[in-house]
């Protein structure tokens, strides 16, 4: 349709993987006593979830030429004015032609410290409306078959997942689709609070755990019963191995990203966090509703990154008595501020945000209904920290938003969910020094493109 | 009369477990030996609520005092715990809790708790008459009409929200999808013109607000007709549920129930699973939508009744039915009033992953494994914990006295088995051979958390 559209990072999906399969019941089982010595260099990924259907164009704003001319017809009540947008600069680097919601002064003081990529007009062919297909299609990263495996658990499953290693952790109402592989899974931590037993840890208790624990042994001729035993285990691994860790809980979505900051901090082995949040789906009053998503967005990237909120410090031993683990022998002193991501995990950490869809360009009076493709927006270490750095900026292209004359009805993909996938595999978690190196997954090779060659993509990452 | 023909303890557990919060001791008694259709029969209520012969509600006018309710939600979801506890219909509140998930709304403030008490009364009218009804009362259900947007959706601005959710979860469903995202559309303008007043909490038709254009759905033409536009929505769900000689909405609702209260039925498998398409055909027969005869043909089916040992017909059951059996078995009640106590109750559902009236999404709660993580598991545990601390508390010994921990036996039969699995004889076994205590009261509260959070109790 559009003309702009044609260069498609990738094209059609290679092969169709038949009927569904049973997700796998088994878990990362997790024990503080064995990590993974190699933790301490792997490179990390926390993945938010903006649950409902983010409205990309109120999140990357069109702040000149056509695109805003036609933003502003089709948005008369829900438009964002260019004087609010933070603009996409860089120093001249970027054009200006876009810029971030007003709520996102975090990200835009990120991405001028030249720490941020926007990848445009995300999505996969044959788009589906539904929160429901669609959310399945982004975490399985398969749109031939929503019921395979999470994108992220087939890493875990080609990768492999030591005994003691508790490395895809979700964050966040239920285990993510996204988490969950064919063999192995990520385990679901809500809160630092919500991993113990509630009888504690009386001799009474502990006689109880010892057997709930080994209802893992149950016989797998009932894998229901099977699977249900072996989760019973992982609670008291889980238990065992987040032992005295707390997290500073300053609201909202900063909570969730903080209990990820102390998981990473702490020597787990985390490598993967998947973070769950939702609200985003404002079919109305969505001027208002934005407005406190962005800004609880924009706060769980300051406390998470600055250990700040609204300026003012966090700190260890809240009002609710929380407060991130000290090193070893160190006494925890209550108001002391958090600080910063520390350097070196700064380094090694990759953020990034994506939505089952975008909405619909123009609105239906106070807000948007079902859309297509929509940004993803992605946070790397300060320049220079790491051997592989994000490439700050633009990626992709966005998508074609019609005529004044003829404005578009949906935003349609330039980008390959997929293509995404694979860079984050291939280039950011991938060692290929290690002895469990992921050379990505073959899903997300389709007919034959090569993502170097390609063009839209191959700059996302950069090797020094 | 064969043998086939009365019901084991097997029978008892399983039909108790699935269709009515689990089984007691009593029920065990009383219908084990006795015909099976006559057990399952004596679960369905003579009518709806209002229905001359039916054994009022005890909770009845809470409920009312409910309906006025703004913000107390934890109070809503108590009296609701309760009731499933104590109904005499529990199939009737079964299904309403499975109607409240399939048309998940949630308290987010607005709708108020009143409107969701509402909802809840209007799901229980209709859970077990005519889908017709209920699919037609939920369409300009006040919550309902809130939590999907409807009242935003008016001619001068068309919001697809309620419309979509209508063919794609409520009715139709996606396997296949037989709609397209012009039939959404054009769905959308039959259900414009709907308000809600937030005061008196009732839903009204505005015709200024209405769309007065002929619509297509699904290739069948309605509206553009003024004087019938406050039905108009009504015949909606007729073409909906007409489409395709019912069979695609009547194949929908019956894998949907046989989803939850049957076993886990592959996508690729809904158009071929001869339970399915058996209930689908009692749904749809003769035009009637009767959900009656459909779970009625459900409960009955060798299909339903034998689980297929080769395939996993087993189901991990919902916190909420967890919750509402252990405090059957225990005899304890689940108190209205807000104390420290109830408040536990209510966390420890939530934390388990399902807090009533409040959804995660318009998609309803998982299924099946999808309820466990170790966070929820977690939770599983502790609210068999909280409930026997609840039952030390309110000194419900004279009610319901565990049997002595060493009789296993005791224990299946006092908790709605049929009996234990070797591992878990094993784990239990265990148990009492290291106890970790040498107060019996404190060994029965072990062994009423470790059968409670036993994989033959949690997954049945």
């Amino acid at each position: 349709m559009a003309p702009n559209v044609t260069r498609r990072t990738v094209l059609k999906g290679a092969g169709v993987t038949a009927g569904a399969f049973a997700l796998s019941p088994l878990l990362g089982n997790v024990a503080s006593a064995a990590v993974d010595p190699r933790t301490a260099t792997r490179r990390r990924l926390v993945v938010i979830d903006m649950g409902g259907g983010n409205d990309g164009l109120n999140m990357v704003v069109p702040r000149t030429g056509n695109n805003r001319q036609i933003y502003q017809n089709v948005r008369p009540t829900i438009q964002q004015p260019v004087d609010s947008l933070l603009p996409l600069d860089r120093g001249g680097q970027d054009d200006g032609s876009l810029g971030f919601h007003g709520a996102l002064k975090t990200l835009h003081a990120l991405y001028r410290q030249d720490r941020v990529a926007v990848v445009q007009g995300v999505d996969y062919p044959n788009h589906s409306y539904s929160h429901f297909t669609s959310n399945d299609i982004w975490q399985a990263g398969n749109p031939d078959n929503i019921a395979d495996a999470g994108w992220l658990g087939r890493h875990l499953d080609r990768t492999g997942v030591a005994i003691g290693e508790l490395r895809a952790v979700g964050i966040g109402g239920t285990l993510a689709h996204a988490l969950r592989g064919r063999v192995h899974s990520g385990s679901q931590v809500n809160s630092l609070n919500e991993t113990h037993f509630a009888d504690g840890t009386s001799a009474l208790a502990n006689a109880r755990h010892a057997v709930y624990e080994r209802f893992a042994n149950h016989t797998a001729l009932e894998p229901s019963r099977h699977a249900y035993g072996q989760m019973c285990s992982g609670v008291v691994s889980l238990d065992n191995a987040t032992r005295g860790l707390t997290a500073p809980a300053p609201g909202g979505l900063a909570n969730l990203l903080l209990t990820a900051r102390t998981l990473l901090t702490g020597d787990l082995g985390v490598e993967v966090v998947f973070v769950t949040t939702g609200g985003y789906d404002t079919h109305a009053n969505q001027v208002n509703a934005q407005n406190t998503l962005f800004t609880e967005l924009d706060q769980a990237l300051e406390a998470f990154f600055l250990g700040t909120k609204n300026g003012v410090p966090v700190t260890v031993g809240g009002s609710a008595g929380n407060g991130l683990p000290a090193p070893v022998g160190t006494p925890v002193v209550a108001g002391t501020p958090i600080g910063p991501l520390p350097d070196a995990l700064a380094a090694q950490t990759l953020v990034m945000t994506f939505s089952e869809f975008g909405r619909r360009i123009g609105e239906n009076a106070s807000g948007t209904d079902h859309g297509a493709a929509a940004p993803m927006l992605m946070v790397g270490p300060p320049a220079g920290a790491s051997p592989v750095s994000l490439v700050p900026g633009l990626h992709g292209d966005h998508p074609y938003m019609g005529s004044t004359a003829l404005p578009a009805d949906n935003l349609a993909m330039t980008t390959d969910l997929r293509s995404v996938y694979q860079a984050v595999l291939t280039k950011w978690i991938n060692d290929p020094g290690s002895d469990r190196p992921d050379e990505g997954d073959p899903g997300f090779r389709l007919t034959g493109t090569d993502l170097e060659a390609d063009g839209s993509l191959a700059g996302l990452f950069a090797s020094a | 009369m064969t043998v086939a023909d009365l019901a084991t303890r097997a029978d008892v557990a399983r039909l108790f477990g699935r269709a009515a919060f689990g089984a007691t001791g009593a029920d065990q008694d009383a219908w084990q030996g006795k015909p099976y259709a006559d057990m399952v029969d004596s679960l369905f209520p003579p009518g709806p609520p209002g229905t001359v012969g039916r054994t009022p509600f005890r909770d009845e006018a809470a409920r009312v005092t409910l309906e006025q309710q703004k913000n107390d939600i934890g109070m809503a979801q108590r009296w609701w715990l309760d009731r499933m506890r104590t109904t005499p219909y529990p199939l009737e509140e079964r299904l309403t809790l499975f109607w409240h998930d399939h048309f998940a709304t949630a308290y987010t403030g607005q709708p108020d708790v009143g409107m969701m008490i509402i909802q809840n009364e209007t799901l229980r009218k209709h859970a077990l008459g005519s889908f017709r009804d209920l699919a037609n009362a939920m369409l300009v259900d006040p919550a309902m009409l809130i939590w999907l947007n409807g009242i935003a959706n008016h001619v001068n601005g068309v919001n697809e929200n309620l419309a979509r959710e209508f063919l794609e979860l409520f009715t139709l469903g996606v396997v296949p999808q037989v709609y397209t995202e012009t039939d959404i559309r054009q769905a959308a303008k039959v259900l414009t013109g709907w308000t809600v007043n937030t005061v008196t909490r009732l839903a009204t038709f505005t015709p200024a607000r209405h769309d007065n254009s002929v619509k297509t759905v699904l290739g069948k033409q309605l509206g553009g007709n003024a004087a019938a536009a406050p039905t108009e929505y009504q015949r909606l769900t007729d073409i909906v549920l007409a489409h395709d000689d019912g069979i695609t909405s009547s194949r929908f609702l019956a894998y949907k129930l046989v989803q939850e209260f049957g076993y886990p039925v592959p996508l690729g498998e809904v158009a071929t699973d001869p339970l399915v398409q058996d209930v689908a055909w009692a749904i749809r027969a003769g035009g009637d939508w009767d959900l009656r005869r459909g779970v009625r043909t459900m409960l009955l089916h060798p299909k339903w009744r034998y689980a297929d040992p080769a395939a996993d017909h087993l189901l991990v059951r919902s916190p909420v039915e967890l919750c509402v059996h252990g405090a059957k078995v225990l005899g304890i009640e689940i108190p209205f009033v807000n104390t420290l106590q109830s408040q536990l109750v209510n966390a420890a559902t939530g934390r388990a992953g399902q807090a009533p009236f409040v959804p995660p999404s318009v998609g309803g709660w998982p299924h099946g494994l999808g309820w466990l993580s170790q966070t929820t598991t977690l939770g599983r545990y502790d609210l068999m914990n909280q409930l026997f601390l609840a039952y030390r508390n309110q000194q419900r010994h004279q009610y319901a006295k565990p049997p002595a921990s060493a009789d296993l036996a005791a224990w299946a039969w006092w908790m709605g088995l049929s009996g234990f699995s070797t591992s878990t004889t094993l784990r239990l076994r265990e148990y009492l051979a290291n106890p970790g205590t040498t107060v019996e009261l404190d060994k029965q509260a072990s062994l009423f958390i470790l059968v409670g959070t036993s994989p033959d109790w949690q997954v049945m």
